[in-house]
């Protein structure tokens, strides 16, 4: 498993006040799993995912793959494979030299899998992938990554440029890798959708901090969208944080208070059984709204409007 | 899973740092040829052009290593190559084999093609200007370290910075202060340990082997490299700058060689000029506030001074004592060739050199002798070969109004003249500069590129010896400020005419 243990990272070039790209990250990422990294843009996704593969030293904490420290050491790196979303660099190479180079730096590298998933792609292997399109760079190097027969592939923006058909397809070559080998994937985006429909863990960052993680189902049941019916006057916000309702989001409609807030049906249920209401509905939250509820909590997103 | 490892950590150089457009290859290999071609010229013709082919193979050095060190720049090649399983000592040594193989490689390729042609033409006995091998080849070595040193000096700044602009202005500031400090290291040397060591002087410091000196420079600068970037993280990939101490201490060097190198002025002067450089260059580059940093800025200075004045002046020791033996056994190789030692003086201060007198011998004779006479052993020479050395660049003759030879008293009164000019210029005669003893003493090695300092001038005179008295006349040798040379001894009632302009 890949572990971090409260890493930091500090990047110190024009930023006077030292403000952290990643700030304590505790996170572990078993085998046999596909996480998801949900978070705004400069969220630390990609600087975790260098930080896990070994690109970057942590200023502070530790990040060890299968007990091992991972900055400058071969073998743990050998186990870990990244796919970044910027690879201008490989675009110089066709697929055939590709291959070659990867061949003689990753130990598990599988040629025989790179050629076949290039056809299932229907990608041509004798040309420079300048010349491909952006969807067919993108598939090239999943297939690159995947090929690398790492335990555990990270991808940065893993289904950016590629259509909903080829998402799938992609979507299936990663369920496969894990299923087969029994391999980790990371995936980092900002499509909520994608995340949700690719991955089983989720973990959602902001501003280098990590605030949920754990099972998507998991996670969402973490939050309710409740409805609070009263006779006469609708309940405010402030009553309901002072019953001890962590409230996220607040709207009215008629006599209805229409209401998110994090805790379980039944811990809710307990607080809300002293005021004056009746609680009509309490369905837990879709990955989406959380994320959305999370950043308007940490001041993100302000222009979204409550409903 | 350890064997695979090893398989893959023995692919060297990787592959993927093997990435050239064949476009670009191409271009290179023009490159090449054309710079063989230019120094072909310049040496069958006499011209200048071995300087642009020492410039092309050393823009194609550097192309060279920025293809190499992609990562430290380049946000995909780092992420690309810092995630391989593969050790920051292991690639950096596998970018170095590359930068062999790209830009060494080729440069020792031109340099043994043109070698090879010279040897050829060296074999033609009616050739108008004949080629000395020996020449050819020490030329060519000082070319190729010269590349060398280029190469790491980018390689330093590369490893050092996280943008090209960043390492442009690295190279140009550590490029710039070893090339002054190639030119004029001996004179740093001298003004440091006179500052520092009160008034100590060094004779012949300018006898620094330069050829050994960039081959130093360019090993250190080399192994500091290695230390940066195996320590260096991928987070200042396409940052300005990278902050670290060692790109302090960098850019405390470059500015200290450049300060005591450049200015003209008093030693506090320049002190002051130096820190106001440093900081100021600190504040552009680092763009940090610079006040809190001061401490660090000045400890740096002085831990730099420290050492650079230490290293250089061991070195120089070092360096003068081998040249010293090696001129003894070429003075011996002399005396061998000349079956006696009629019409050769020899003598020997702290550097040994040789006078020739004897403008009898026969063009063959002379063309064999050649070989003994290649800087700095035998710097001086007299009758109708004095513009054999590959030095001089231009040579004047000095005579009375008549056209006779001076003597003692009129050279003396010469000397006296140059002195009193001197002093105006601020040539100061106490510390015994290296330009004042090229100047009165005509023994040392007269090196061109002194010339930056105002002019250079080397005067032959009779020195007692009855051979030499009869065929000497005065030689002047300057670049710059002749002109005025020129009018101040006229005026002073002796004759002045060039006697050939002719640089090899």
């Amino acid at each position: 498993m890949i572990e971090l243990d409260r890493v930091t990272k500090i990047f110190t070039s024009d930023n006077p006040l030292k403000i952290a790209a990643l700030d304590g990250i505790s996170l572990t990422i078993p085998e046999g799993c596909v996480y998801g990294l949900l978070g705004t843009n400069g969220a630390g996704k990609s600087t975790l995912l260098r930080t896990m593969c070994g690109i970057y030293r942590p200023d502070e904490g530790s990040v060890t793959v299968d007990g091992r420290e991972v900055w400058n050491n071969p073998e743990a790196k050998a186990d870990v494979c990244l796919i970044g979303d910027e690879f201008a660099w490989l675009e110089k190479m066709s697929a055939n030299r590709l291959k070659a180079y990867y061949r003689c730096t990753r130990p598990g590298f599988s040629g025989e899998v790179f050629d076949r998933l290039m056809e299932a792609l229907a990608l041509p292997k004798n040309r420079k992938l300048s010349t491909f399109s952006k969807g067919m760079r993108r598939q090239a190097v999943t297939a690159l990554g995947v090929a690398c027969r790492a335990k555990y592939l990270l991808l940065d923006e893993a289904f950016e440029g590629l259509d909903p058909a080829m998402r799938r397809v992609v979507r299936e070559i990663l369920a496969d890798e894990v299923c087969d080998n029994g391999a980790s994937v990371v995936l980092s985006s900002h499509d909520v959708t994608e995340i949700s429909e690719s991955c089983d863990h989720v973990v959602i960052m902001y501003a280098g901090k990590i605030l949920q993680f754990g099972e998507i189902d998991e996670v969402c049941d973490r939050y309710r969208k409740i409805q609070l019916v009263s006779e006469g006057k609708v309940i405010t916000r402030e009553e309901l944080a002072n019953a001890g309702l962590s409230v996220l989001g607040y709207s009215v409609m008629g006599n209805a208070a229409q209401v998110l807030v994090r805790g379980t049906e039944e811990e809710i249920t307990a607080k809300t059984a002293a005021l004056p209401v009746s609680l009509t509905d309490a369905v837990p939250l879709t990955l989406e709204e959380v994320f959305v509820c999370e950043m308007k909590e940490n001041g993100y997103g302000i222009y979204i409007k409550e409903e | 899973m350890e064997s695979t490892l090893k398989k893959s950590e023995g692919c060297r150089p990787l592959r993927g740092e093997f990435i050239s457009h064949k476009r670009s290859m191409v271009v290179l290999a023009i490159l090449y040829v054309f710079a063989a071609y230019l120094f072909i010229q310049s040496i069958t013709l006499g011209s200048n052009e071995s300087w642009f082919s020492y410039v092309i193979m050393a823009v194609c050095g550097i192309y060279t290593v920025g293809e190499a060190f992609a990562d430290t720049y380049d946000a995909s090649a780092r992420d690309i190559q810092l995630s391989q399983p593969i050790r920051a000592g292991r690639r950096y040594l596998s970018k170095l084999l590359y930068i062999f193989l790209r830009s060494i490689v080729p440069t020792v390729l031109v340099l043994g093609i043109v070698i090879a042609y010279c040897s050829r033409l060296e074999l033609d006995p009616y050739a108008a200007d004949p080629i000395i091998i020996s020449e050819v080849i020490s030329k060519a070595v000082g070319m190729l370290l010269n590349v060398a040193l280029f190469n790491a000096i980018a390689v330093l700044a590369l490893a050092s910075t996280g943008t090209l602009l960043a390492a442009v202005v690295v190279w140009l500031l550590v490029g710039g202060a070893l090339f002054r400090l190639y030119v004029c290291g001996s004179y740093v040397i001298e003004e440091l340990l006179t500052s520092f060591f009160g008034g100590r002087r060094i004779s012949n410091a300018q006898r620094l082997n330069g050829d050994l000196m960039i081959l130093v420079f360019a090993v250190t600068l080399v192994l500091v490299a290695g230390a940066v970037y195996v320590r260096r993280d991928g987070k200042h990939t396409g940052r300005f700058i990278a902050g670290s101490a060692a790109v302090e201490v960098l850019l405390g060097t470059a500015l200290l060689w450049f300060g005591l190198a450049v200015f003209g002025s008093g030693f506090t002067v320049r002190l002051v000029l130096l820190i106001l450089g440093y900081v100021g260059a600190h504040i552009l580059i680092f763009r940090k506030n610079t006040i809190k940093k001061i401490p660090v800025m000045a400890a740096t200075l002085v831990g730099v001074l420290a050492v650079s004045a230490g290293v250089a002046w061991y070195t120089y020791t070092q360096i003068v004592d081998d040249q010293r033996d090696v001129n003894s056994e070429k003075i011996t190789a002399w005396s061998s060739f000349t079956d006696s030692e009629r019409g050769v003086d020899y003598k020997r201060l702290e550097t040994p050199y040789v006078e020739i007198t004897d403008s009898d011998w026969s063009d063959e004779r002379w063309r064999e002798a050649r070989q003994y006479l290649s800087e700095p052993y035998c710097e001086l020479m007299v009758g109708s070969y004095a513009n054999v050395d590959t030095k001089w660049s231009n040579q004047y003759h000095i005579s009375n109004a008549d056209g006779s030879p001076l003597d003692q008293e009129q050279y003396q009164k010469l000397v006296e003249l140059l002195r009193e000019y001197c002093s105006k210029n601020e040539y100061s005669t106490e510390h015994e500069t290296p330009f004042f003893k090229y100047l009165f003493t005509g023994c040392d090695p007269v090196d061109y590129e002194y010339a930056s300092y105002g002019f250079q001038v080397t005067i032959s005179y009779d020195g007692g010896r009855s051979a030499l008295r009869e065929r000497c006349k005065g030689h002047l040798m300057t670049e710059g400020g002749e002109v005025e040379i020129w009018e101040l001894i006229r005026a002073a009632g002796y004759k002045i005419e060039m006697v050939t302009n002719s640089r090899r």
